[in-house]
C-alpha cells in the first residue's frame, strides 16, 4: 500500500441552490519520501485536496489513507492528534502568530510534540538566526514563509503539505523557499506535498499529479527531478 | 446615491448583526437602567396619586374627644375649597367568621376595624363581589381576606370586655366583597387597645349598622391638584388645617357648652332628687322607730305584769305547799295517835284477855284450891276416920292439915288475886273507854283533815289555771318582743342600707359633678395625610431606587461608549478596503463617516427607544411587584419625566455617534493609498514584562502568550477591566447592601432594645402600683419576666434638616442595663452620669453632635427646650433615643422623677408578649403599650424588600458582565479568527485552544477585581448613603464572606460566556479562514 492514497474522494458543496463538486471522485497516490508537486487550473481543487489529506476538512465520500490509516475516519480530536503528529503545514499566507516572536512561533508548534526539532538548529537551518526575536510584522514575505516552514517542520511530521508557499513571494526568495522543501525531502526523508501554479516547479518533484475538475488527470512520477537552482522561471 | 447609501448601511447592519445588537443592547441597558431607576419613583407618586385621587383619600381626618355630629359636619362643610366633608363610625371590634355551612372558624379571634362607608372621600376600590347595599353586608380588606369569604358570616363579639357589640345596630353581617381602602395603602393595619391589640384586617359596613349618637370622626376631601407629598400640598394642607381646626374648634365647643349646661342641669337634678328621696327615706324611718319604742313600751308593761303575776303565783303556791304540808303532817300525826290508839287497843284487847286469864287462872286456882281444900278436907276426914282404925297416922292428919292450912293460904291469896284482878277489869275498863274516847276524837280529825286536803286540791287546782294563763301571757309578751327585735333589725337595717344608698348616690352624683367639672374643654384633632402610616412610608419607600438612580446608569453608559468605541473600531478596520476604495473614488471623508454614525446613530436610536420604554415599564413594574407586598393597592402607573428621554437619548448617541466619529477619524487618518492595503494584523509588541528578565522566564509559554495579547488590544483591556470591574463592583455593592442591612433588626431589637414589651401607665398609678400589678401578673399566670421602670417622654429635637422625634428614657434602675444595651463601638458602657446625655448613633450623625457637644430637646405642647450635655454617642440602629438617670431628668425638668413606663423583658415561654399586655392593661391602667415583635417584624419586612433590590442589582450586574463579555469575546474570536484557525491546524486540542483565547479573558477578569473590589466598597458606601433612611442607621459593612461570593458570581458569569463562546471556537473552519486575507 502506498504511503497516501485517496481512494474516489470526492467533495460536495453546497451553496444554496447551486451544487459543486470540488473533488469528483480523486484517485491517486504518492510513495513515502516523495516530493509531491499538485497543479491545476484555479479551482481545480487542490486546495480542497490539500486540506483534506491535512485533517482540516473532511471528503463527502471516499477514503483518505495516509500510512495505512484511514484519515477519513477519524474523529474531531483524532483529527486534531493527526495534525499535530503527522502534518506540518505551511500557507500561502505564512499565517504566523502575529503577537509571537519568529522563534516563539515556531517554538509553539514544538512545544505541541514529544520529540520536537531543536528550534535553534531548525531557525539556522531556515536561515533565521539572526531574526528569531523579531515579530511577524518585522520580517519579510520570505522570512515570514521561512519561518512559517520552520514550525511545521518542528514537530518532525511525516507529511509536510504547502498550498501555493511561494504565491506571495519573489522569484528569489521563492527560490531558496522550494530549496529548504527539496532538501527536507531529500535529507530528511519527509514526504513533502507542494500545490503550485508555476509549472516549471515539477522539474524538482519526484510526482506530479495533475488536477482537472475535481479528478486526478494524470499522476506521473519524475525519473529525474532536478535541483531547485537548476530551474528558471 | 441615497438608497445606495442606505443600502450600505443595512447591509453593514446585516452582515455583523452581532455588533450592532451589542450597541443596541449596551444602550438598551444603560438608558433602560437610567430611565427606569428614574421613573420609579414619579411612576410610584403617579400610581399612588392616581389612586388616591380616584378614591378620594381624605386630605384631613378631624377627631374631636366629644364625637362629631352633623351639625358640624354641615359647619365644617362650608370651609372654602372643600369638596367633601363625612361623618364616619369607626370602631375596633373583634369578630368571628362564620363559613356558609354555619361553621365557626374561630370564636372572635379577629380584631377589625370596622369602619361606616363614605361616599366622596374614602371610597373603596372593589376588587370582587360588590359594595354592601343593605346594613347587615359587609365588605372586607381584600389584602387579608380572599375570595372564598364571600358569602360568610361575620358576627361581631357579644358581651366581651371589649364591648365589641356595642353602638352597633347590627352584629351578623353577610360578606359581599372585598375592597381596597385609600386609607390603608401599605400592610399595616395598625394597632388597638382591643383583642390581641394588632388590628387583622379593615371591614366597611353601612352606616346604619351603627347606633352611636355620635361619629368617630369626619373626613375632609379638598380634591385639589397638587401632586402628592408635593410642597404644594403640603404648603395648601398646612394652611387649610389651620382653618379646618378653628372650624372644628367652634362647632365641636358650641356642642360642648350646650353638653356641660345639660350635664350640670342633670346633676343637680339629681341633687334635688337626692335629697328629696333622702327626706322620704328618714321620715319612715322615723315613723318606724316611734311604733318601735311604743311597742317597745308595751313590751315592758307585759313584762311587769307577768312578773307580778309570776310573783303571786309562786307565793301561792307556797302558801299552798305549806297547807298541804300541814294538813300532811296533821294526817301523820293522825296516823301517829290512831296507831298509838290501835296499839294502846290491842294493849287494852291484850290486858282483858290477860285478865280474863288472869281470872281463870285465879278462878280455877281457886276452883282447883277450894277441890284442894275439900279434898283435904275429906282426906283429914276419911284420915281421921282412918286415924282411928289406925291405918293413917296424926302426923299424915297433920300433914293434910298444913296442907290444908296452906291450901286455905292459897284460897285466900287465890281469892285475893281475884279481887285484885277484878280491881284491874276495873282500871281496864276506864282506860278501855278513854280508848274509845280517842278513837271519836282520831275520826274526827280526818273527816276534818280530809276536809281541808279537799279544800287545798281546790286551791292548786285554781293555782294551776292561773299558771296557765301567766304562760299564756309569757308566751304572747315572747312573740311581742321577736317582733319587735325583728321590727328594730328591719329598722336597722333600713338605716344601713339608707345609709349607704344615699352615700351611694351621693357619691354618684358627686363624682359626676367631678367628671363634669373636671371635663376638659373638648380637645379636636385634626390630622391629616402625614399621620397615614401607609401614605408617610410610601413616600420614603418609593424614594429609596432614585438616590442610585444616577450612579448605577454611569457605569452602563460608560460600558456602551467603550462598546460603541471598539466595535466601531473593530467595523471601520474591517471595511478598510472598502474604504480605500470609496475614498479613492472620491466620497468624502464626510459621506463615509456618516455610514457609521448613521450605523451606530441607528442602534443607539433603537436601543436607546427602546431601552427606554422597556426601562420606563420594566424597572417601576418590577420593583413594584416586589413592593406588592407592602403596597399592593393599585396597578402600576407608568409614568416618566420628558427630560430622563432627553437625557437617556443624549447620552446615548453621546456614546456612539460621538464615539463613532472620533474612531473612525482616527481609522482613516491615513491615505486612501494605505487604507485599500489590507492591514496588518496590529503588530506584536514586547511587554514591559518581559525585561523583568525572572519573571518572563519563569512564566510557562502560553502564559506569555496571554500576557502579551492582553497588552496588545489596550483598549479592549480597558473595556473589560471597567465592565467587569463594574460588574463585580456591582456584585459587591449587592452583597454588601444584604450584609448591611441584614443584622440591624437582629442586633436593634436582640442587643439594644432588650425588652419586649413598652407599657406606659396613666399617670395616676404609683411606682409601687406598677411593681404589684406585674408581680402580682407573674404570680398568678406563672411568667418569669426582667422589668425596669422609666420615665419615657416624647421629645423632639430640631437639626438643620428635620426636626426628628426622639424617645427620652430616664432611668436609674439598677436592672436597666440588663434592659436597655448601651454600647459605643461594640463595648458595653455605664448609664450617662448626672447632668449628662446619652445619645443614639443616629441622631448624633444626622446632627453633627458628639461627645461633650450639648443638645436641644422639645417637650409639651408649648415646646418648651431643655439643653443639656452629651456624655456619649451610642450604637443604636432603628429610631432616636436619648437617655438619662432619674436625677437628670429631675434636674432638667425641673419635677420630681416619677416613672410612667415599664420596660419588660418577657423570659418564660408561656406567654406572648401581647398578651401579657393585654391582662396587664386588664388589671391596672394602662395607657398605652407597645410590644417590641410588632415594630421588629415591620421593619425586617422592609428589610427584606432591600433584599429584592440587591437580586436587581445583581441581575443587572449580570446583564452588564454578559454584554460587556459577549461584546469582547466575540470581537476577540472575529479578530482573532485566522490565529485561532492557525492553532487548530496546528493541531491544537479543543482545550488548548479554548485555554489559549480565554486564558486572557481569565487573568483580565482577575485584573477587574483588584480595581472592582475598591471601586465596589465605595460604591456600596455610595448606595448606602443614598439610601439612607432617617430613622434606620445601617450597618455600613461588607463581610468577608460577601467578596468570595461576589468574586465567584462574577468568575460564574465568565465561564458562562465562555462555554457559550467555545461553540464559536468550534465553529471556525480551518479551511475557510485561512484561504487569504479577507
Ligand atoms: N467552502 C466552499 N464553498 C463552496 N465552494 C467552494 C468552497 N471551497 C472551495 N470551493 C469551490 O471548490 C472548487 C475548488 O476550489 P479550490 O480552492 O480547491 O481550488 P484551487 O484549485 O485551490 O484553486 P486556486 O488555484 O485558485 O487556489 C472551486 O470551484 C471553489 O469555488
Ligand atoms: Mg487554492
Amino acid at each position: 500500500m502506498p504511503y497516501i492514497e485517496f481512494q474516489k474522494v470526492s467533495k460536495r458543496y453546497i451553496t444554496g441552490d447551486v451544487e459543486l463538486l470540488a473533488l469528483d471522485e480523486a484517485d491517486f497516490f504518492i510513495e513515502k519520501g516523495e516530493l509531491a508537486v499538485i497543479v491545476g487550473q484555479s479551482g481545480a481543487g487542490k486546495t480542497t485536496l490539500l486540506n483534506i489529506l491535512g485533517g482540516m476538512d473532511r471528503p463527502t465520500d471516499g477514503s483518505v489513507f495516509l500510512d495505512g490509516r484511514d484519515v477519513s475516519k477519524l474523529s474531531n480530536k483524532e483529527l486534531a492528534l493527526y495534525r499535530r503528529n503527522e502534518i506540518g503545514f505551511v500557507f500561502q499566507f505564512y499565517n504566523l502568530i502575529p503577537n509571537l516572536t519568529a522563534y516563539e512561533n515556531v517554538e509553539m508548534a514544538a512545544e505541541l510534540v514529544r520529540d520536537p526539532m531543536d528550534c535553534d538548529k531548525l531557525m539556522a537551518d531556515v536561515g533565521l538566526e539572526g531574526r528569531k526575536q523579531n515579530f511577524p510584522s518585522q520580517l519579510s514575505g520570505g522570512e515570514q514563509q521561512r519561518t512559517a516552514i520552520a514550525r511545521a517542520i518542528a514537530k518532525r511530521p511525516k507529511l509536510l503539505l504547502c498550498d501555493e508557499p511561494t504565491g506571495a513571494l519573489d522569484y528569489q526568495t521563492g527560490k531558496s523557499v522550494l530549496k529548504l522543501f527539496q532538501s527536507l525531502s531529500v535529507d530528511k526523508g519527509i514526504t513533502v506535498v507542494i500545490i503550485t501554479h508555476n509549472s516549471a516547479i515539477t522539474a524538482m518533484a519526484d510526482r506530479v499529479i495533475t488536477l482537472k475538475s475535481g479528478s486526478v488527470s494524470s499522476n506521473i512520477i519524475n525519473p529525474n527531478p532536478v535541483s531547485v537552482d537548476l530551474i528558471e522561471w | 446615491m441615497r438608497s445606495a447609501f442606505v443600502k450600505t448601511v443595512f447591509r453593514s447592519i446585516k452582515n455583523s448583526f452581532g455588533r450592532f445588537i451589542a450597541i443596541f443592547a449596551i444602550i438598551a441597558l444603560g438608558v433602560g437602567f437610567f430611565a427606569g431607576l428614574k421613573a420609579t419613583r414619579p411612576s410610584f407618586l403617579q400610581t399612588a396619586q392616581s389612586f388616591f385621587e380616584r378614591y378620594r383619600l381624605n386630605d384631613f381626618r378631624l377627631l374631636s374627644t366629644i364625637g362629631i355630629d352633623d351639625e358640624d359636619i354641615e359647619y365644617l362643610s362650608q370651609i372654602d375649597g372643600v369638596s367633601n366633608v363625612e361623618g364616619e363610625y369607626n370602631k375596633a371590634v373583634l369578630v368571628s367568621r362564620i363559613d356558609r355551612a354555619g361553621e365557626i372558624e374561630y370564636e372572635y379571634p379577629y380584631v377589625v376595624d370596622l369602619h361606616s362607608l363614605t361616599s366622596g372621600v374614602n371610597e373603596l376600590s372593589l376588587v370582587a363581589g360588590r359594595l354592601p347595599s343593605a346594613p347587615n353586608e359587609i365588605v372586607l380588606d381584600e389584602y387579608v381576606c380572599s375570595s372564598d369569604w364571600i358569602g360568610d358570616t361575620i358576627e361581631i363579639s357579644q358581651d366581651d370586655e371589649d364591648d365589641s357589640s356595642e353602638g352597633m345596630a347590627v352584629t351578623q353581617f353577610t360578606v359581599v366583597g372585598l375592597v381596597r381602602s385609600p386609607e390603608y395603602i401599605n400592610f399595616k393595619r395598625g394597632t388597638t387597645d382591643v383583642g390581641g391589640g394588632q388590628i387583622s384586617f379593615f371591614a366597611y359596613v353601612p352606616r346604619e349598622a351603627f347606633d352611636m349618637d355620635y361619629y368617630t370622626q369626619a373626613l375632609i376631601y379638598y380634591g385639589t391638584n397638587f401632586e402628592i407629598y408635593s410642597e404644594e400640598y403640603v404648603d395648601y394642607m398646612s394652611s387649610q388645617q389651620e382653618i379646618v381646626e378653628n372650624r372644628l374648634e367652634e362647632a365641636v365647643n358650641t356642642r360642648f357648652n350646650d353638653f356641660i349646661l345639660e350635664s350640670q342641669e342633670e346633676i343637680d337634678d339629681g341633687w334635688n332628687e337626692y335629697n328629696e328621696s333622702v327626706q322620704e327615706a328618714l321620715d319612715e324611718l322615723y315613723d318606724a322607730r316611734a311604733t318601735l319604742d311604743d311597742s317597745r313600751l308595751q313590751l315592758l308593761d307585759a313584762q311587769a305584769q307577768i312578773d307580778n303575776a309570776t310573783q303571786a303565783l309562786s307565793e301561792a303556791d307556797d302558801h299552798i305547799a305549806a297547807a298541804y304540808e300541814e294538813v300532811n303532817s296533821n294526817f301523820a300525826l293522825l296516823e301517829t295517835q290512831e296507831q298509838e290508839l290501835v296499839e294502846a287497843g290491842a294493849q287494852l284487847s291484850q290486858a282483858y284477855v290477860d285478865i280474863e286469864t288472869n281470872r281463870q287462872e285465879a278462878t280455877s286456882n281457886l276452883d282447883s284450891l277450894t277441890q284442894n281444900a275439900q279434898d283435904l278436907n275429906d282426906q283429914i276426914e276419911y284420915l281421921t276416920s282412918l286415924l282411928p282404925e289406925g291405918q293413917t297416922t296424926s302426923v299424915e292428919i297433920e300433914t293434910a292439915n298444913a296442907q290444908l292450912v296452906v291450901v286455905n293460904d292459897g284460897i285466900t291469896q287465890a281469892n285475893e288475886a281475884i279481887s285484885q284482878i277484878d280491881a284491874a277489869q276495873a282500871a281496864l275498863d276506864i282506860q278501855n273507854a278513854e280508848y274509845l274516847e280517842g278513837l271519836e276524837e282520831v275520826r274526827i280529825a280526818r273527816v276534818q283533815l280530809e276536809e281541808a286536803r279537799t279544800q287545798l286540791d281546790i286551791n292548786r287546782t285554781t293555782w294551776q289555771n292561773s299558771m296557765n294563763e301567766l304562760q299564756i301571757s309569757i308566751n304572747d309578751y315572747n312573740e311581742g318582743y321577736q317582733e319587735f327585735v325583728d321590727g328594730e333589725q328591719e329598722y336597722f337595717d333600713g338605716v344601713a342600707e339608707f345609709g349607704s344608698s344615699s352615700a351611694e348616690a351621693k357619691r354618684e352624683l358627686v363624682n359626676a359633678q367631678m367628671e363634669l367639672d373636671k371635663v376638659e374643654e373638648p380637645s379636636v384633632f385634626v390630622l391629616g395625610r402625614d399621620m397615614n402610616q401607609g401614605y408617610v412610608s410610601f413616600e420614603n419607600d418609593s424614594s429609596i431606587v432614585d438616590g442610585v438612580a444616577t450612579v448605577f446608569p454611569l457605569f452602563f453608559f460608560m460600558i456602551a461608549a467603550l462598546v460603541c468605541s471598539t466595535t466601531m473600531q473593530r467595523m471601520v478596520s474591517d471595511e478598510r478596503t472598502q474604504i480605500g476604495i470609496m475614498r479613492a473614488l472620491g466620497y468624502s471623508e464626510f459621506a463615509i463617516i456618516m455610514k457609521y454614525v448613521t450605523y451606530s446613530g441607528l442602534a443607539a436610536i433603537l436601543g436607546g427607544t427602546l431601552g427606554y420604554l422597556g426601562g420606563i415599564r420594566l424597572f417601576p413594574y418590577v420593583i413594584w411587584e416586589v413592593y406588592g407586598m407592602m403596597y399592593g393597592f393599585s396597578g402600576i402607573v407608568f409614568q416618566s419625566d420628558v427630560w430622563v428621554l432627553i437625557v437617556s437619548m443624549l447620552v446615548a448617541l453621546t456614546c456612539s455617534v460621538l464615539v463613532t466619529i472620533f474612531t473612525a477619524k482616527a481609522e482613516m487618518a491615513c491615505t486612501p493609498a494605505d487604507l485599500i492595503r489590507p492591514k496588518a494584523p496590529l503588530p506584536g509588541k514586547r511587554i514591559l514584562l518581559e525585561r523583568i528578565a525572572i519573571i518572563w522566564r519563569k512564566m510557562k509559554f502560553f502564559q506569555k502568550v496571554s500576557a502579551r495579547n492582553i497588552f496588545r488590544f489596550k483598549k479592549r483591556m480597558f473595556m473589560m477591566i471597567v465592565g467587569i470591574a463594574g460588574c463585580t463592583s456591582l456584585v459587591i455593592t449587592g452583597f454588601g447592601i444584604s450584609d448591611s442591612i441584614k443584622n440591624i433588626v437582629d442586633t436593634q431589637y436582640d442587643r439594644v432594645l432588650k425588652y419586649d414589651l413598652t407599657i406606659t401607665f396613666e399617670d395616676s398609678i404609683s411606682k409601687s402600683g406598677v411593681i404589684k400589678s406585674i408581680t402580682d401578673l407573674d404570680e398568678e399566670y406563672n411568667v418569669e419576666e426582667n422589668h425596669v421602670l422609666a420615665r419615657r417622654e416624647d421629645v423632639t429635637h430640631t437639626g438643620n434638616d428635620l426636626i426628628r422625634d426622639v424617645e427620652l428614657i430616664a432611668s436609674s434602675d439598677p436592672n436597666v442595663s440588663s434592659i436597655f444595651g448601651l454600647m459605643v463601638d461594640g463595648n458595653s458602657v455605664e448609664w450617662p452620669s448626672f447632668g449628662t446625655v446619652a445619645i443614639s448613633s443616629k441622631l448624633a450623625d444626622k446632627n453633627n453632635i458628639k461627645a461633650g457637644d450639648s443638645i436641644v430637646f422639645s417637650y409639651g405642647d408649648n415646646g418648651q427646650t431643655v439643653e443639656v450635655q452629651v456624655a456619649y454617642v451610642f450604637d443604636n440602629y432603628i429610631f432616636h433615643y436619648a437617655i438619662m438617670s432619674e436625677e437628670t431628668y429631675a434636674d432638667l425638668f425641673d419635677e420630681e422623677y416619677k416613672p410612667n413606663t415599664a420596660l419588660i423583658s418577657i423570659e418564660s415561654d408561656n406567654i406572648i408578649d401581647t398578651e401579657y399586655a393585654k391582662l396587664l392593661s386588664d388589671i391596672t391602667d394602662v395607657k398605652s403599650w407597645s410590644a417590641t415583635s410588632s415594630m421588629r417584624d415591620t421593619f425586617q419586612a422592609t428589610m427584606n424588600q432591600l433584599n429584592l433590590v440587591v437580586i436587581l442589582i445583581i441581575g443587572c450586574a449580570a446583564a452588564l458582565a454578559f454584554i460587556v463579555l459577549f461584546n469582547l469575546d466575540n470581537i476577540n474570536i472575529s479578530e482573532r479568527i485566522r490565529e485561532i484557525a492557525t492553532l487548530k491546524v496546528l493541531g491544537f486540542s479543543r482545550n488548548e485552544t479554548n485555554s489559549y483565547v480565554f486564558r486572557e479573558n481569565s487573568i483580565l477578569v482577575l485584573l477587574s477585581f483588584v480595581v472592582g473590589i475598591p471601586l465596589g466598597i465605595a460604591l456600596h458606601a455610595f448606595v448606602m448613603a443614598q439610601i439612607d433612611m432617617d430613622t434606620v442607621s445601617f450597618v455600613v459593612q461588607i463581610l468577608p464572606i460577601s467578596y468570595v461570593y461576589s468574586l465567584v458570581t462574577v468568575i460564574v458569569f465568565t465561564i458562562i460566556v465562555e462555554l457559550i463562546m467555545h461553540r464559536k471556537i468550534d465553529k471556525i473552519d480551518m479551511a475557510e479562514s485561512l484561504k487569504s486575507i479577507e
